[in-house]
């Protein structure tokens, strides 16, 4: 090892214990910060309220029989057919029923069937593993978008979780010590800054997406120790090949967990591309917004 | 004069304390009926001595009257379409589209297994009131707020649902008015009948 290569391993030691230290400041003074919370999550409905007074009054006057949607035109969009912005429409349609087939025909019955072997714990262990090795990409963006409380409680978290969770296999952070997780990506952070999603693509076997999420994705990918970085001294695969294959697993495990759920949405869909992309976007915004 | 100020002034003063009072009273009222309700349906599910129908039939009967089914199929369709089509259609339509919320919903609580529901407190957005709760899954925590407005008939009535931020009308919007763009309304009413999506 040469002198460098001992000091930005420093930097980087001190680096996290510093992080360390003023995370868990933020995390001891909990009345502070939730009484921060509290002002600001009543500060939003305050504001939300204000704008749209006036159209209260309508509201009133709803029976039964007339329509009564005056009032909750602001709550929902799409109907005034204000074009959404979807250039790749007939690649995504296509894309999701490829997806959705490789579920229905290949993932579901034969592969994952398989792989459900392993009990569901275990599976859930793994999952909890990769979530816990996400932690730089996490706490990065947690910085990033000034959210230094949660910095801490995911600092926090992974050192809990890597310890007495044994390598990140179990959550006693959550579970023991109420610490919940705080998860942030480079997508979310640019649309904490303003910027929208764009358009949306659906990605062949990983499914919807969009510009500025996808955009994020690759920026996370040189703080993810578990993609591969040439310029990058802590690589735990060996090659882009490898780091892609451990990316793919970890989702796939991810989908065993939930096939339930994913079975049991796509019966809800009455036309299932746009009801996807409705889901994705969606949850991504409420993600940003908290 | 002052007289008449003092007057107007404690009036007001009565009203605004009388206001705040009520509704932290429709607040709680709302919770704790949510509270009720939830308590109910998650022992009946995990009641394994009821069979399955039995006990579904027993869930919709305490679910349904929360639900203004009604409200939620116009919401969906949007006042434009609702306006331009006919009665038969519209009731058609309400029918169908309650039918498939209430499976759908009553689909969702398959999923529940033994997690408890926490009900948070509900938050007033202008004169309606949003109720959010969660559970934990799988080491995640999972949200799902309901919004209530208050009809004049029947007091307190949900009108949409967000699960894990997303919500159950607006999905519903995109998806009929996408349909809607390219086919009949008769088709739609097709679609809404069979449970198969393409």
């Amino acid at each position: 090892m040469t002198y460098s290569d001992f000091e930005s391993e420093t930097t980087v030691k001190y680096f996290l214990l510093v992080l360390l230290i003023v995370g868990s400041l933020f995390t001891i003074t909990p009345s502070l910060a939730a009484e921060n919370i509290e002002q600001n999550s009543s500060s939003v409905v305050n504001q939300d309220s204000m704008d749209t007074v006036s159209e209260d009054d309508t509201f009133d006057e709803f029976e039964e029989d007339e329509f009564g949607d005056d009032a909750f035109g602001d709550e929902f969009s799409g109907e005034k057919e204000k074009e959404i912005f979807d250039p790749l429409s007939g690649y995504n349609r296509v894309m999701t029923s490829f997806n959705d087939g490789l579920y229905v025909y290949v993932l579901d019955p034969v592969l994952l069937k398989g792989y459900n072997y392993i009990p569901e714990p275990v599976r859930v262990s793994v999952n909890n593993f990769f979530d816990n090795l996400n932690y730089p990409v996490s706490v990065v963006n947690n910085i990033l978008q000034l959210k230094f409380k949660n910095t801490g409680t995911e600092s926090l978290r992974f050192v809990i979780n890597s310890t007495v969770g044994i390598l990140g296999l179990f959550d006693p952070a959550q579970s023991w010590f109420g610490l919940e997780e705080h998860q942030e990506d480079f997508g979310q952070t640019l649309g904490y800054y303003g910027v929208g999603g764009g358009f949306h693509i659906v990605l062949p076997f990983f499914g919807p997406t969009n510009l500025r999420d996808l955009a994020g994705d690759f920026i996370d990918f040189y703080v993810n120790p578990i993609y591969y970085v040439d310029v990058r001294r802590y690589n735990i695969v060996r090659n882009t090949y490898q780091g892609w294959g451990l990316i793919t697993y970890k989702e796939f495990n991810k989908m065993s967990l939930y096939t339930k759920e994913y079975d049991n949405v796509r019966q809800d869909a009455l036309d299932l591309y746009p009801f996807l992309r409705d889901l994705y976007e969606q949850s991504r915004q409420k993600k940003i917004e908290e | 004069m002052q007289h008449h100020f003092l007057k107007i002034f404690f009036t007001i003063v009565t009203f605004l304390t009388l206001s705040t009072v009520l509704q932290a009273d429709e607040l709680r009222e709302i919770k704790q009926m949510m509270k009720q309700n939830i308590s109910e349906v998650t022992t009946l599910i995990q009641d394994k001595s009821v069979a399955k129908e039995a006990r579904d039939r027993e869930i919709e009967t305490i679910i349904s009257p929360l639900f203004d089914f009604g409200l939620m199929g116009r919401l969906s369709l949007g006042k434009q379409t609702w306006k331009k089509i006919s009665k038969e259609e519209r009731k058609a339509f309400t029918e169908l589209f309650k039918k498939r919320v209430r499976q759908s919903y009553m689909s969702k609580l398959d999923l529940y297994t033994d997690e408890v529901v926490v009900i948070d407190d509900p938050i007033k957005v202008k004169n309606r009131v949003h109720l959010p709760t969660h559970l934990m899954r799988k080491n995640e925590k999972r949200d799902v707020l309901y919004k209530f407005y208050k009809s004049k008939k029947s007091g307190w009535m949900i009108y949409d649902v967000d699960i894990l931020g997303v919500s159950i009308i607006q999905t519903y919007r995109t998806q009929f008015s996408g349909i809607l763009k390219k086919e009949s309304f008769a088709a739609l009413l097709e679609k809404l009948k069979s449970n198969e999506n393409s």
